[in-house]
C-alpha cells in the first residue's frame, strides 16, 4: 500500500516540494557586472529562438556556445521557441507561480510587445552589459522596437530590411515599386503571394505605408483612422489582385519556408526575406539558385531590429546576460556580419569601436546578391505599433483569406 | 490496508489521472474564454464567445473536418474491405502482411512532407509528366495538395489509415470464423456477392466500429497533415484553434481556449454516443 502512497505524492505533492526558489528581478539588476559574472560562470543557460536558417544555427551551435563555454564555463542550451508559442509557455509558467524553464530568448517587435504585457521579461538590463557602449542606439531603428522605446528592457542583437528576392534569369523586370506591383501581378498570373505570417505582415505594413505615400502617418501611437483608411486601400488593392496571386489566392503559404520552397522550385517568382542579405545566405546553401536577387522595392520597406530578452523568473539571469554581452561584442558581431556565416547586419555603431575593429567591420567581403546596405538605408521605413501588426494579420484573414 | 480501500484508491489515483487532469485543462479554458483566468483576465466576459460566433470560421472548420473525415474514413474502409475480401488468401501470403506495416511506421509530418514533394505543382509527379510532354507549363498538372476538395489530406489519410483497417479486418474476419459462415451461405444457396454484402460486410463493421469511431476521431483533429496539404481557408478545425491560440494578438487567445473547449465538448459528446450506439450494434 505504501507503494500506491508514494506514486500519489509523487504524482500530487512532491514536484511543488523540488521547485527552485524565484528571484526578485529587482536584486538580480542592482549587482555589479563583477557580482555577475562571478554568479553567472560556470551555470547553464536555456535560449529559445528560431531554428529555421541552418546558417544561424551553425552561428549559435558552432561559434556561440564554444565561446561562452570557454570563457565562462556556461553551457548554453538552445531549443526552438518563438512568437506566440514563446508567449504561451511563459504564461503558463506564470500561472503555475514556477520559475522558468527559459533564461534568455531571442525576440522583437509583436513578441517584445507581449512579454511586456504579461510582464515577462526581467528589466533595464542592457545598461548593464559592458559591451553595451559599443551598441548603436543614437539610431532610431535600434533603439526603438515597433514604437515602442527599448530602453534597456531588450538588448539590441541583429538590423534588417524586408526585401523582395527573385531570380535573375526567369525575370527580367521586377516591379521596381509598390506603384508598380499591382500591373505586374496583373501581367504575370500565379507569380506573386503573400505568406500568412511575421514575414507577410511586413509586407502589408510596408505596402499599406508605401500607399499612403507619407510613411511619418504611422509614427507614434496606433491610430484607428489612419489604419482604417490605409488598410481599406490596401483590401481594395489586394481584392482586386487576388485573381492573379498563386493559386489565384484560394490559400496562401502559412510559413516563409514553404514559400521559399515555392521559390526555390520555381513554382513562384518572388519569396521575401526580413533579412536584406538573405539571398546571400540561401545562395551559399544552394537552396536559391545563383541568379537569385535581392531588392527593396520604392519608396521603401520596413527596417527593424532583433533583441535579446532575459526572462523575468529565469533561472540563471546573471549567465544569460554574460552569454548576451559576448554576442554583443564586436568579435560576435562581426563574425554574425560576415555574409558567408549569417550576413547580419550589425547593431553596433562601428565609430564607438576600437580602430582595429572598425578596420575589420569595413573590410567584410561584401554581399554578392543582396542590395548594399548604405543604398537602400534611405528607402527604410520605421516599425509601426505593434497594433498595426495584430489588426493587418486579422484583417487579412477576414478581408483576404476568408473571402474565397 | 484492505483490498477494498487498496482498490478505491487505485480508482481515485486512475480518475485523477485519466478524467480529473483533462476535465481541469477543459475547466481552465473554460474559464479564460469567460476572462476569469489566465494572466490577462480581466473579470468575466462572454466578447470572447461573441469573437467566436461573430467569424463563422469555427462552423466553417467543424463542417471541413467533418467532410475530410467522412470521405476519408470511407474511402480507407472501402479499400480494406476490398481487399480483404477479395484479396483472400493472397493477402495472407508473405510479404503482404508484411509490407501492411510499412505506412503504419511512417509518422504523419514525414507522410504529408513526401506526399507534398510528390503532388504539389513544382513536385516531382509534376516534373515526370512535363518531361514526358503530358503537360507543358506548370499550370497544367492538376491541384492536388492545398486545394478546395481537399485532395491532398484526404489522400495522405488514406495511406495511412486503409492498412491498419486491412490488418484489423483480417483479425476480425478469422475471429468471426467468416470462411466457415461462407461454407455455410452456400449451402444455404447464397451467392459469394451475397455472402459479402449480408454477412460479411456487415460483421465486420459491427466489430470494428468502436475501433472506426475512435479512428475518425483522431482523423478529425489531426494537426500535422492539413497543415501542410491544406488550405488557409476553410481549415480542420486542430488548425483553427492552433492559430487563434498562436496569434500576434493575446486578446485572441481567450477566443483559441472557447474554440479549444467547444470543440473538445463536440468531440467527447460524439464519441460517447457513437460508443454507445456502436456498443448496441456490436455483435
Amino acid at each position: 500500500m505504501n507503494r500506491f502512497i508514494f506514486l500519489f505524492l509523487a504524482l500530487t505533492g512532491l514536484p511543488g516540494c523540488s521547485q527552485p526558489e524565484q528571484r526578485d528581478p529587482t536584486a538580480i539588476l542592482s549587482q555589479s557586472w563583477p557580482q555577475i559574472e562571478a554568479r553567472g560562470k560556470n551555470q547553464p543557460v536555456s535560449m529559445v529562438m528560431w531554428l529555421g536558417d541552418p546558417f544561424i544555427n551553425d552561428y549559435m551551435n558552432k561559434y556561440v556556445r564554444p565561446e561562452v563555454k570557454k570563457r565562462y564555463g556556461i553551457d548554453l542550451q538552445i531549443g526552438a521557441g518563438q512568437g506566440a508559442g514563446l508567449v504561451q509557455t511563459l504564461m503558463a509558467e506564470q500561472e503555475a507561480g514556477q520559475p522558468s524553464e527559459v533564461d534568455m530568448a531571442w525576440i522583437n517587435g509583436e513578441t517584445f510587445y507581449q512579454l511586456r504585457q504579461i510582464k515577462a521579461l526581467l528589466g533595464p538590463f542592457t545598461p548593464l552589459l559592458p559591451n553595451a557602449r559599443y551598441l548603436d542606439l543614437r539610431n532610431r531603428f535600434i533603439n526603438t522596437d515597433f514604437q515602442q522605446p527599448v530602453n534597456g528592457m531588450e538588448c539590441p542583437w541583429g538590423n534588417v530590411q524586408l526585401a523582395f528576392i527573385y531570380d535573375s534569369r526567369t525575370i527580367t523586370d521586377p516591379p521596381k515599386s509598390f506603384a508598380d506591383l499591382p500591373a505586374y501581378i496583373k501581367a504575370h498570373p500565379g507569380q506573386f503571394t503573400i505568406p500568412n505570417e511575421f514575414t507577410g505582415m511586413t509586407i502589408l505594413k510596408s505596402w499599406m505605408m508605401a500607399l499612403s505615400g507619407n510613411p511619418r502617418l504611422f509614427m507614434g501611437p496606433f491610430n484607428e483612422a489612419v489604419y482604417q483608411k490605409w488598410s481599406g486601400e490596401l483590401w481594395t488593392q489586394l481584392d482586386a489582385l487576388k485573381p492573379y496571386f498563386w493559386k489565384a489566392g484560394k490559400t496562401f503559404p502559412e510559413q516563409l519556408a514553404p514559400l521559399h520552397q515555392l521559390f526555390a522550385n520555381g513554382e513562384v517568382g518572388f519569396t521575401f526575406s526580413n533579412n536584406d542579405a538573405e539571398v546571400d545566405n540561401k545562395i551559399n546553401l544552394g537552396f536559391f539558385p545563383k541568379t537569385a536577387r535581392a531588392y527593396v522595392p520604392d519608396p521603401g520597406t520596413i527596417q527593424n531590429s532583433h533583441y535579446l530578452g532575459v526572462i523575468g523568473h529565469a533561472q540563471h539571469p546573471e549567465a544569460a546576460m554574460l552569454v548576451i554581452n559576448f554576442m554583443i561584442s564586436p568579435e560576435a558581431q562581426l563574425r554574425k556580419m560576415d555574409p558567408t556565416v549569417w550576413g547580419d547586419h550589425t547593431v553596433l555603431a562601428i565609430d564607438k569601436l576600437p580602430a582595429g575593429y572598425r578596420k575589420l567591420f569595413r573590410e567584410l567581403p561584401t554581399r554578392r546578391y543582396a542590395p548594399d546596405r548604405d543604398a537602400i538605408q534611405g528607402k527604410a521605413f520605421q516599425e509601426p505599433a505593434p497594433e498595426y501588426m495584430t489588426r493587418l494579420f486579422k484583417d487579412f484573414r477576414t478581408h483576404v483569406i476568408e473571402t474565397n | 490496508m484492505s483490498s477494498k480501500q487498496t482498490n478505491t484508491l487505485l480508482l481515485t489515483v486512475y480518475a485523477l489521472l485519466v478524467v480529473g487532469l483533462p476535465l481541469m485543462g477543459l475547466g481552465t479554458a473554460l474559464l479564460s474564454s469567460l476572462g476569469v483566468a489566465g494572466p490577462l483576465a480581466r473579470g468575466f466576459t462572454t466578447q470572447y464567445w461573441q469573437q467566436l460566433g461573430a467569424g463563422g470560421g469555427l462552423f466553417s472548420s467543424l463542417l471541413y473536418s467533418l467532410y475530410i473525415t467522412l470521405v476519408s474514413l470511407g474511402l480507407s474502409v472501402g479499400i480494406a474491405l476490398a481487399l480483404v475480401l477479395a484479396g483472400g488468401s493472397t493477402l495472407n501470403r508473405q510479404p503482404f502482411p508484411t509490407l501492411l506495416y510499412v505506412p503504419l511506421l511512417v509518422p504523419s509530418l514525414v507522410m504529408g512532407f513526401y506526399l507534398f514533394q510528390l503532388l504539389s505543382r513544382a513536385g516531382w509527379l509534376s516534373r515526370i509528366t512535363y518531361q514526358l510532354g503530358l503537360t507543358s507549363r506548370i499550370e497544367a498538372f492538376p491541384e492536388l495538395v492545398q486545394d478546395a476538395a481537399g485532395t491532398g489530406i484526404i489522400l495522405a489519410q488514406i495511406l495511412m489509415a486503409f492498412p491498419f483497417f486491412t490488418l484489423l479486418f483480417r483479425t476480425l474476419y478469422t475471429d468471426a470464423r467468416l470462411d466457415e459462415l461462407r461454407n455455410l451461405t452456400k449451402t444455404l444457396g447464397a451467392s459469394d456477392r451475397q455472402f459479402r454484402q449480408r454477412v460479411a460486410i456487415p460483421v465486420l463493421l459491427r466489430r470494428a466500429s468502436p475501433t472506426l469511431v475512435l479512428f475518425g476521431v483522431a482523423s478529425m483533429g489531426a494537426y500535422d497533415i492539413p497543415l501542410l496539404l491544406g488550405r488557409t481557408y476553410p481549415q480542420m478545425v486542430s488548425i483553427f484553434v492552433t492559430d487563434r491560440l498562436s496569434r500576434f494578438d493575446l486578446q485572441e487567445i481567450p477566443v483559441g481556449y472557447g474554440a479549444g473547449f467547444l470543440v473538445a465538448v463536440l468531440m467527447m459528446g460524439s464519441i460517447g454516443w457513437l460508443a454507445r450506439t456502436a456498443q448496441n450494434y456490436a455483435l
